[in-house]
């Protein structure tokens, strides 16, 4: 246990944020301002044929595609995507138009008046849909928008020469973020300058997308973040079409405009979790070893690419597991669809491989009488081991800690056969084991130098942060102050964070992925280097420090070969559920835990992402459905936990020091979510005695496992 | 609909207000009176994060219409600030590692100060209970059981 950092330091935003004087987006409001609504689409996919906009009263307009400066995309993406329908549909709720004026109440009448005709194609509704190719393509020849493999040995012999293959198929549904903020923007033109307000997790991603809305130069916008009520992944794409739309048009009207989403608007149509059907196949020796895994891995992306080639790249890289097979093939396919549209999403294409991978593990040990501990453990990764890309583990992996604290605090091995069922209940242990890479390497020919962060020693001492890494919540402000302060050798409460404004830090990249702490808290220590011989000069002193990778690090994105992730946690995850054999409800009792998330710099706030994560995951394993090619736009009908579905999540700490990161941290911020699913599945068939391949388990699913003759 | 005169309490001041009887509390608090510590985020009543205090008891501001508060009493996070209780709660929310996005802690906090109001030393159930109508989506909800359980053990005759 590493002792560099023994007390929680209180966060600077809890007191503003208990008395409500911490100002959201839609807590802004400024002189002469407009309000905006979208005007959505009501079909799936088609072509539009008119607009028909009600007689606007004084002072209101319409603002669409057709009055956008610059460029009506979001170049931000692999492939580009238009922030106003260019003339056709690809999902319902696409924006088509804003309307703006100063009632909002005035607006959301207007455009439910407002008529939108189309000439409907024929949309995809389904994964198979979109492989089978009888419909008009909506990318590409194939609907493909990427497909990588990745691998090593025979897996084809493997499989001829097996005695036994074994094929599991799962599948996993929607999940909306549900963060409780819902989003929003305020843009305010100045004299040839445009403010953005926003709630997202880049503002200088932002500021880049404004930028080329208006057709200007990036100097002449401003971004500044305000207070982020919840990201999870949710906040990095809908802010910057958000930002591009009021932009335009607050450009259009000489005004201030504010757009602020409903809930409904923002389940019907912001980014969610990728839905996926994943089969996974392994090829047994006669004395059930296995031989060979072939991993084949489907993501229903939607109507435009936006972040699925990146989701499905990282998601597809992590599809191994812990594991090193002695032979392996995985594909990973982003697939088009006119369903509502998924992005990025906490864990970023882990959770759906790991319920695919432990899923089907588990369900063989079943089958074989193993005890799957035990029979996972003959293939867990050993440092020095390769990745499937042809890197390298380089560094000690606390995987086998991880599995010891959480059996041993769960009773795991002592309970797992003798659990009691009561009348009409039955109770079941499950297990599943995980590591989360992180971040995802980029290419090694592509330098980072543009992008820095900062510290700036004003002259009266203070020391500030200047970093456009955003504060959702997560406690990240936090454990930079202490890095800062611990490597300055400075008292933390001198230690302030700048505001997230682009004119006063510098661009670096959005927050995500599970890197801020691993990465670019180690650059933020090399500034606090530099600074440190500097300390005592009179005056204002600042450093930027440019980001770089790691010296073990490297990433051919071409080849895809190397080192697909700098870092890896591990953790192993323990459910115990109660299944009521009356109505098939499944009540998780308690949670374990146990993640090896490197040096801790703050345990309560590691605590706080591993309850809260855990409790994520068990919304995306139980309660969190959203028909697959349908809609659920109301708190009324998509659930999440409340205080009543949420159980006693134990989070227990390994830590196993990563060498480059900053005093050995790793990262905490998606892992308490990935494994989550696959252990309360596998507690819930060990409680029923059937095999569960879907995410979430609703009791309409169980009802028909335990039934089905 | 006509405007009409509206008079009732907020936060211990009498105050009027001319609009349509119709309009939601949620909106007259925040936009008319920029009282924005009261939260939207959800505006059918699913949620939590509008909760204030109507003649004393946890009421969701987004589902109240204006008109119906004539002549009575409302408290928002604004007014309960300043009272002794807000400043345990706080105290307890922090220590606990309750907020995060902190989008929620203001309903949190309001439900939570009338719970340890009507019970002096709620079980976790109990609090479990009494606040499954406010939703997190960042902590889990332990970290906030626990901050109202360091809260009634430090509440001594705050309120």
């Amino acid at each position: 246990m590493n002792s560099v950092f023994t007390a929680n330091l209180d966060r600077a935003d809890t007191p503003d944020k208990c008395d409500g004087g911490a100002r959201y987006v839609h807590d802004l409001q400024v002189a002469g301002m407009l309000h905006a609504v979208t005007v959505r689409s009501s079909v799936r996919r088609g072509t539009i044929t008119s607009i028909t906009v009600p007689e606007l009263p004084a002072g209101y307009v319409q603002v669409s595609a057709a009055d956008v400066p610059g460029v009506n995309q979001i170049s931000y993406f692999k492939d580009p995507c238009p922030f106003f329908a260019p003339g056709s549909v690809q999902y319902r709720g696409e924006a088509v138009l804003l309307l703006v004026g100063g009632d909002p109440a005035k607006l959301h009448r207007l455009a439910r008046q407002t008529i939108i005709e189309y000439d409907e194609i024929p949309a995809i509704h389904t994964m198979e849909e979109a492989l089978a190719g009888d419909k008009p393509p909506i990318f590409g020849s194939d609907n493909i928008y990427i497909e990588e493999r990745f691998g090593h040995g025979d897996v084809d012999g493997a499989i001829a020469r097996a005695a036994e293959v074994f094929t599991t198929t799962t599948e996993t549904g929607y999940q909306d973020h549900l963060y409780l903020e819902p989003q929003g923007v305020l843009a305010c033109p100045e004299v040839d300058r445009m403010t953005i307000y926003v709630s997202s997790q880049g503002p200088h991603a932002a500021r880049k997308v404004v930028a080329a809305a208006l057709g200007w130069d990036e100097a002449s916008v401003r971004v500044i973040q305000t207070t982020v009520g919840g990201g999870f992944g949710g906040k990095i794409e809908p802010p910057m079409f958000l930002a591009a739309q009021s932009a335009v048009a607050a450009h259009h009207c000489g005004k201030p405009v504010r757009l602020i989403y409903t809930r409904e608007e923002d389940l019907l149509c912001t980014t969610k979790r990728h839905p996926s059907r994943i089969t996974v196949t392994s090829a047994l020796a006669a004395d059930g070893s296995i031989l060979a895994v072939d991993i084949d891995s489907l993501f229903q992306g939607g109507g435009y690419s936006q972040s699925c080639a990146m989701v499905l790249d990282t998601g597809t890289k992590k599809a191994s597991g812990v594991y090193h097979f002695p032979a392996i093939r995985v594909r990973g396919r982003g697939l088009a669809s006119n369903n509502p549209m998924p992005g990025a999403f906490r864990g970023f294409g882990a959770p759906q491989n790991y319920f695919a991978l432990e899923t089907h593990l588990n369900a063989l040990a079943r089958k074989l009488g193993r005890e799957p501990l035990e029979m996972k453990r003959a293939l867990f990764i050993k440092q020095g081991d390769a990745t499937i890309t042809g890197g390298r583990y380089h560094f000690a992996t606390g995987l086998d800690e991880t599995i010891s604290a959480a059996t041993e605090a769960a009773g795991y091995y002592r309970r797992r056969k003798a659990l009691p069922a009561g009348p009409s209940t039955r109770r079941g242990l499950g297990q599943a084991l995980v590591k989360f890479g992180a971040p995802n390497s980029v290419d090694s020919k592509i330098s980072l130098d543009s992008r820095s962060i900062g510290l700036r020693k004003h002259s009266d001492g203070r020391i500030e942060i200047l970093s456009e890494l955003v504060e959702m919540g997560q406690g990240l402000h936090t454990a930079f102050r202490k890095l800062v302060a611990r490597h300055l050798d400075l008292p933390v409460k001198r230690v302030s964070h700048a505001p997230g404004d682009t004119d006063a830090v510098p661009f670096l990249s959005i927050t995500g992925a599970s890197m801020s702490v691993v990465l670019f808290g180690a650059t933020l220590l090399e500034a606090a280097d530099k600074l440190k011989a500097r300390l005592d000069e009179p005056g204002e002193v600042t450093i930027l420090q440019p980001a770089r990778q790691p010296d073990h690090v490297f990433w051919d994105a071409t080849a895809l070969r190397g080192e697909p992730f700098h870092s890896y946690a591990w953790g192993t995850f323990i459910a115990e559920v109660e299944v009521d054999m009356i109505t098939y409800q499944v009540q998780v009792v308690d949670l374990w835990v146990a993640l090896d998330v490197g040096s801790v710099i703050d345990r309560r706030l590691v605590q706080g992402q591993i309850e809260g994560g855990a409790v994520q995951g068990l919304g995306f394993s139980l309660l969190e459905c959203m028909p697959r090619d349908g809609f659920s736009c109301s708190l009324t009908d998509y659930l999440i936990p409340t205080f009543l579905d949420a159980p006693q999540v134990h989070g227990l700490i390994v830590e196993t020091p990563y060498p480059p990161g900053p005093y050995g941290a790793k990262c905490v911020g998606e892992p308490p979510l990935v494994g989550v699913g696959p252990a309360i599945a596998d507690a819930v068939a060990n409680a029923c005695g059937v095999e569960i391949y879907q995410l979430p388990i609703t009791p309409e699913y169980l009802l028909q496992r335990m039934t089905k003759r | 609909m006509n405007s009409h005169l509206i008079s009732f309490q907020l936060n211990t001041m009498p105050v009027s207000v001319e609009t349509t009887p119709d309009a939601r509390l949620i909106d007259v608090l925040r936009e008319h009176f920029r009282l924005t510590g009261t939260k939207e985020g959800c505006g059918e009543g699913e949620c939590g994060a509008c909760m204030i205090l109507l003649d004393d008891r946890p009421t969701l501001s987004c589902l109240v219409a204006i008109g119906a508060i004539d002549g009575k009493r409302v408290i928002t996070i604004e007014g309960l600030r300043e009272t002794p209780g807000f400043a345990i709660l706080a105290q307890a929310f922090n220590d606990a590692g309750a907020v995060q996005c902190g989008y929620c802690t203001p309903g949190m906090i309001m439900i939570a100060y009338a719970l340890l109001r009507d019970q002096r030393d709620p079980d976790e159930s109990s609090i479990r209970r009494a606040m499954a109508g406010n939703l997190c989506r960042c902590t889990g909800y332990a970290m906030i059981v626990e901050a109202i359980r360091l809260a009634a053990t430090r509440r001594g005759q705050s309120w």
